[in-house]
Order: C-alpha cells, then structure tokens, then sequence
C-alpha cells in the first residue's frame, strides 16, 4: 500500500500498480521493481501546505478555490484535514478523511458545511467523483492497493531532459475500475529520483482521458514534492477542462498533533 | 481473475515475434507520441506533431520554485459577507376575496446582507459575530396598503444578530463556547428528531435559505473530550421559539389573530442539554437528554373553547441517533422519547416517542440520494386531540426523499425534495426543486419552484396555493 502525503502524490502513485503473475515478462518484472522503488520513496510526514486549486473550464473561465491542507501519518494510515480558505462562499467549509491502509477497510470521511453548522458523514466507495469540481477524482486523493493492478513498462525516453520509464498499469478488476473511474492508466517516472511526473488516465465513461504533468518538482527538506500539477480532462483532442493545483508554503515534519485530525478540531475551523 | 493480455499486450507478443526490434520500437513511439499530444495546450494539436514537437510544449523546467498567483494570507480577522437578490413569484394563488391582500404574482424581491466577522484571538481563542439584514421590495412594488401591519412587520424588513460567541480551548480535553450559537443535534437531515435546541424560521415553509433556517440562541456550552467521546453539557439562558407566519400572510392559517404568547421568564427557566457523542471508524452513536420549551405553541382556551392565549410545552428529552457506514451507503438511526406535551383541548400532558430511520446513497458519481422516515407516535392518545383544535393524530408520519447532484465540476448543482406527510401519505406534501449555476469565484444564482400538495394536515391544506417559482443571486466576499 502506498502511503501518501500529498494530494497529487497519491494520484501519481495511485495510476501506478505492480505487475501480474501470469503475465510477467522481463519488462513487467522491472516495472514491479521501479514501482516499488516509487513506493519506498520518502513522501515526508506531518506536512502542512497551503493550495491553489484554479478550475478553467473549455472557455477559459477560471474559478479558484484556496485550501490549507495538514496531513499525518498513522502508522500505515494516512489522516488528511483540509480547510476551504477561498472563495467568501465556501470558507470554513472543511474536509476530514482517515485512509486506511488495510484496502478491505472503507475510509472514514466527513465534511463540514458552515451553512448547515454541522459535520456530515461522507460514506462512499465510489471514489470516481471529482473532487472539489476539479478534475482530480476523490480516488486521485486516496491510497490505493497496488495489488489491484497489472503493469508493463512500455519504453524509457526522456521529458525535459529528464530519463523516465513508461509504464502502463491497468486494473486486474471491474471493482477497482468502478472504484476509480479508470480503466488504464500510464506513468512517466523519472528514473533519477522515482517521481512519477507525467500520467495519463482513461477515463471509463464519456471517452475522455485526463492527462497529468507536473510542472513544477521542488526538493524540500530532502524530499522530492510537487509545486504545481496540472490535470486536463481531454475528450479526443479537444480540451473539456483542466485543473492548476499549485503549493506554497509546504513544510514537511511539523509538530501535527493527532487532535488536530478530529471532528472537534474540523468544526472549529482552521 | 483477469489475466493480463490485453490487446495492447497481444500485439506487443505478435510484434516480438514477427518483426525486428526497430520495428517495435518505431511502434511504441508512435502510439505514445499520439498520446502525448494530449499534454499539448492547444486545443487542436495536429497529427503531425512528433514526440519531439509536443515535448518542445513544455517550456517550463520541471524544478523551479513555483509560487501561488495570489499567496494565501493567515490573519486574525476575517470578515466575509453574503449579499443576495431573492426573488420569487406565486403562479398557484387565486384572486383574493374583498379586503384581502392579492398574493398572486410577485411575492419576494429581497436584497440581503448577511456579514460575518471572526476573530482569532490566539490559536485556542476565537469569535464570531454575524448579523442579518434584508430589505424586501415586492411589498412596496405591490402596494404597502394591502397588508396587514403584522405581515409588514415580519416580512417586508428584518435587522438582528445571528451568531455572536466566543469559543476556547480551556484544556486539552475541554472546550467553552459562550454566547449566540447553533447546535445541531443528530445524523437526519431532511427531518428532525433530536434536533431540538435551535427555533427554525417557519415564517415561509420551504422556502428559507439553509443558513437561516435554525435561529441562534445564547447557549453556555461546555464540551469535554475522552477517547472517542464527547461530552457536552449546554445551559441556554435565552428562551426563543419559532418564528411563524404572520397573521394576514399567505402562509398564516388562522381565521383572525393568534392570541398574545406567554414568554417565560429567561432568568427563571433556563433550558438545560446533555449531550454523549461518539465517532467511531464507519460508526458514531450519540445520547441525548434535554429540558426545553417547546418552540411550538399550543393554544389556550377559555370556557367557550375561544383561544385566549398561545403557550409552550416544558419538554423533557431523551434520545439517541446513529450513523453507520457500509460500503456506498450511510443508514441513520434517531429515537426521542419526548415527555411533557399539552395541548388546547385537555389538560393531560402527553408523552411521545419518535423513530427515524434513513440512509445515503451515494454509489452514483457526484450524487447522493436519500431516504428519511419518521413516525411520531402520541402516547396514551385521546380522540378529543384529533377533532379539536389541536389537530393532532395519534401517529403522524413523514417521509423525505432528496437528491442532490453536481455538474460541470460543481458549476452546476441539482437539488430535489419530496416531502410527503401522513402515515396513509395522505397528510399533503410538497415538492422543491432547484438548479444552483456558479457563474464566477463566489457568485451563483439559483432557480427552482416548490410546490404544496394540500391533504388532511392543517398547514399544507391551507397554503397549497403558495407554489412558487423563485430565483436568487448571491456573490460573498
């Protein structure tokens, strides 16, 4: 299971899966190796940041939302909080979710609507939804089992001067392509540091792809962490909308408590 | 099981053995730089574009600080204030009879301003004070005449603070918040049971934003935390009951004015609320116990059976409520045995006991779906309750089914609600639709009808001519 810290991290990793039994080849056993090299890579803990998301529609009409985010792990579990800072209407509006490693296990999720002074309990399987109108999917923010995937490397190249290997993951299931939104995915992983920098997701309905790319990789605190990730939904060529998420203020190993990642601490507000 | 060899995996077998690597390799890049046109900005990328040509796209170097166009700034302050135009039309009513006032046609044209300012005192200490103001203009546009001093008074304009607290963290496991404030009791959200500290604004049924529904109250609360549980204890000093239609409004039922209310005495007759909560993983399960005034009054008769006068019930609490999570579906339990009911027409008090049981679906991508039902069963009834002016049944029934869905990545939001009453379904219902469209960062406008199925209850009997049509448009900052 893949432990992530990062919204976008956890996209990058959950398209990536390890390879198939049956199906292995000299390829498929390297791409298991790379992907579990990927895994191992230090995501950092107890991190805070604040995001930019910008929602640009196929006009070019932008609507941007602003959320301070604090992530802990626990053991192999994953706490998230997110508070909604902008726009005026959806201040305070807050986001809790327990990601449990155990894959069996559905995520405990609430949300807090300031209009409704109340916190919700979000009980969903069905992580296919977008999330918070991006075009990230609620899946894309969430581990997921690796195991649930069959991989093949399909070729090295280079992006931006960069050495990456291709790699193709699909899903050994209907469940996981229910759960997911998506029936195939592919990575470009930089081969000097693991990062997962591009990615393409097929899209189960609407025949529409959503493609990744990070544009934007910093080295903070010796950890490898994305700045800037853009996530465009494309049906054929035409562009259908795109998301800019960008962070600041990214800090890794902060003094987190765990009563900061409780129901008390998400109706309070930030 | 699925085995792995799909057709991109079949072709790459035939490929290895039939043609010499080169040829594979030449393979490969094309169907990966097909796909790499997909990282291209334009919007109509040419089949002619190579690897090369798309890559060339990315101009901006992969590492490199990348800061937020508008950096997030923390401050101690933060005023947010929600001004809205809420306009609604009436297509149901009738022409009034003489010397009433005519309700068809435009029924709302409201600006409102609703500001909300917190404060953070340090990282344990905060405030909030909010206030609500409106301005409605239809009644100057229909004739100010027309209208009862009553409706005028509650309908036409409307200036008060809403929430005003201060909260903090005493200890690590003790939190205080003092001061006017909401508390939401239970997991329902279309029908209450528990729910009962907060007076709601009934003043127009079903057609009151979410945000002003429940009226603040100045509560003391103290909440202390242990383990998974919270233990809350609330006094509320300040008695406030419903705010109901006015007398000579479309939706006040009466046939003359309702006798004058006996308020009791805020300093003598505090309400008092405990409250245990727990959270669980894919569970919560909450006891509640509560000594309040009903928000709802009863009439008071004279000898003639002529009302005189209008009191609320001291009530007494017990409940409990449940979430429980499985899978794509959120079942919720809420159970409230509610002792000290009166009623107009005999001096017995009565005790009630509600059962709630619902659940979410929320299987279908940005959807949810759900189904609340309620039975409020009237112990040791009386036949008298029913054929006085008290109207009440020995179990009175509701069911709510709502659906709420989000388009265009929350652009649009779709929001419906059924609400039938009566165990037969036979009571009335109403219907509420809406369509919310975000056109820009904070700015929305809504459009949506309700509808009131008259049936045996007293209430939608007599405002199923009320249907309206509304439209609304609200910008914060």
């Amino acid at each position: 299971m893949i432990n992530i810290q990062h919204p976008a991290l956890t996209l990058f990793l959950s398209i990536l899966a390890l390879s198939f039994a049956f199906n292995v080849s000299a390829e498929d056993a390297k791409a298991r190796q790379i992907m579990e090299k990927v895994d191992a890579r230090d995501e950092g803990d107890n991190r805070i940041s604040d995001m930019e998301m910008i929602l640009i529609d196929r006009r070019g009409n932008e609507r941007i939302r602003k959320i301070h985010s604090m992530t802990k792990d626990k053991n192999e579990d994953t706490h998230r909080i997110m508070f909604f800072l902008e726009p005026a209407d959806v201040t305070n509006t807050g986001f809790l979710t327990y990601d449990y490693d155990d894959n069996s296990r559905d995520d405990d999720q609430w949300l807090y609507l300031p209009a409704l002074r109340k916190s919700k309990r979000i009980s969903s399987s069905d992580k296919s939804g977008s999330f918070m109108g991006s075009d990230f999917s609620y899946s894309d923010m969430t581990s997921r089992d690796l195991d649930d995937y069959e991989y093949e490397l399909k070729k090295e190249m280079e992006i931006n001067g960069q050495k990456v290997w291709v790699i193709e993951s699909i899903p050994r299931s209907k469940e996981v392509i229910e759960e997911t939104g998506y029936t195939k995915s592919m990575a470009f992983v930089r081969q000097d540091n693991y990062v997962v920098i591009r990615g393409i997701n097929w899209v189960k309905e609407g025949k529409k792809m959503k493609f990744m790319d990070m544009k934007g990789l910093e080295l903070i605190d010796g950890i490898w962490t994305p700045t800037e990730i853009h996530m465009t939904t494309k049906k054929g060529k035409s562009t259908q909308h795109k998301t800019i998420l960008k962070f600041d203020n990214i800090k890794y190993n902060q003094p987190l408590d765990e009563s900061l990642f409780t129901v008390r601490r998400l109706e309070k507000g930030l | 099981m699925k085995f792995g060899f799909t057709h991109n995996t079949l072709l790459l077998c035939l490929v290895l053995f039939l043609l010499p690597a080169s040829q594979l390799i030449a393979e490969e890049q094309s169907n990966i730089d097909e796909l790499m046109q997909g990282f291209d900005d334009s919007e109509n990328p040419t089949n002619e574009d190579s690897l090369d040509d798309l890559l060339e796209g990315f101009e901006e170097p992969i590492q490199g600080t990348v800061t937020p166009s508008t950096p997030i700034v923390q401050r101690s302050w933060d005023l947010v204030t929600l001004i809205s135009l809420s306009s609604s039309y009436n297509y149901q009513h009738q022409a009034p009879i003489s010397g009433e006032a005519d309700y068809r046609g435009l029924s709302r044209f409201k600006v409102k301003l609703q500001p909300e300012l917190r404060y953070k005192f340090n990282n344990k200490w905060d405030s909030v004070i909010s206030a609500n103001g409106f301005y409605d203009f239809a009644y100057t546009i229909n004739g100010r005449d027309q209208y009862t001093s009553e409706t005028l008074d509650t309908y036409e304009s409307e200036l008060e603070f809403r929430e005003a607290y201060i909260r903090g963290t005493v200890t690590r496991n003790f939190d205080i918040k003092v001061g006017r404030q909401i508390v939401v009791w239970g997991k329902s959200d279309s029908i209450r049971v528990v729910d009962v500290l907060n007076p709601l604004d009934f003043r127009e049924p079903g057609m009151v934003d979410i945000e002003d529904l429940r009226l603040p109250i100045t509560m003391l609360k103290a909440d202390y935390y242990f383990d998974q549980w919270n233990l809350s204890a609330i006094a509320i000093p300040e008695i406030r009951f419903n705010k109901m239609p006015a007398y000579g409004s479309d939706f006040y039922v009466g046939n003359g004015k309702s006798p004058s209310e006996e308020v009791p005495n805020d300093l003598e007759n505090f309400e008092f609320a405990l409250a245990l909560e727990g959270i669980f993983s894919g569970w919560d399960l909450s006891f509640y116990f509560a000594k309040y005034y009903d928000d709802q009054a009863h009439m008071i008769l004279n000898s003639s059976n002529n009302p005189i006068g209008q009191k609320h019930s001291q009530l007494n609490l017990l409940g409990a409520a449940t979430n429980i999570a499985f899978g794509d579906w959120l079942l919720k339990v809420e159970t409230a045995f509610i002792d000290g009911l009166e009623f107009a027409s005999t001096e017995t008090s009565f005790s009630r006991a509600d059962i709630l049981l619902g659940v979410d679906y929320a299987g279908f991508t940005d959807t949810t779906l759900t189904i609340e039902a309620v039975n409020r069963k009237l112990l040791d009834y009386e036949d008298v309750l029913l054929t006085s002016i008290d109207r009440t049944e020995e179990n009175e029934g509701q069911i709510a089914l709502r659906y709420s869905g989000s388009f265009m990545h929350d652009k649009v939001k779709l929001v419906g609600l059924i609400a039938i009453l009566g165990t037969d379904f036979d009571a009335g219902a109403y219907y509420r639709g809406s369509i919310e469209y975000e056109i820009m960062n904070a700015t929305s406008v809504t459009f949506g009808g309700i509808a009131y199925q008259s049936g045996d209850n007293f209430l939608l009997k007599n405002i199923a001519q009320n249907d309206r049509l509304f439209f609304d448009i609200r910008y914060s900052f």
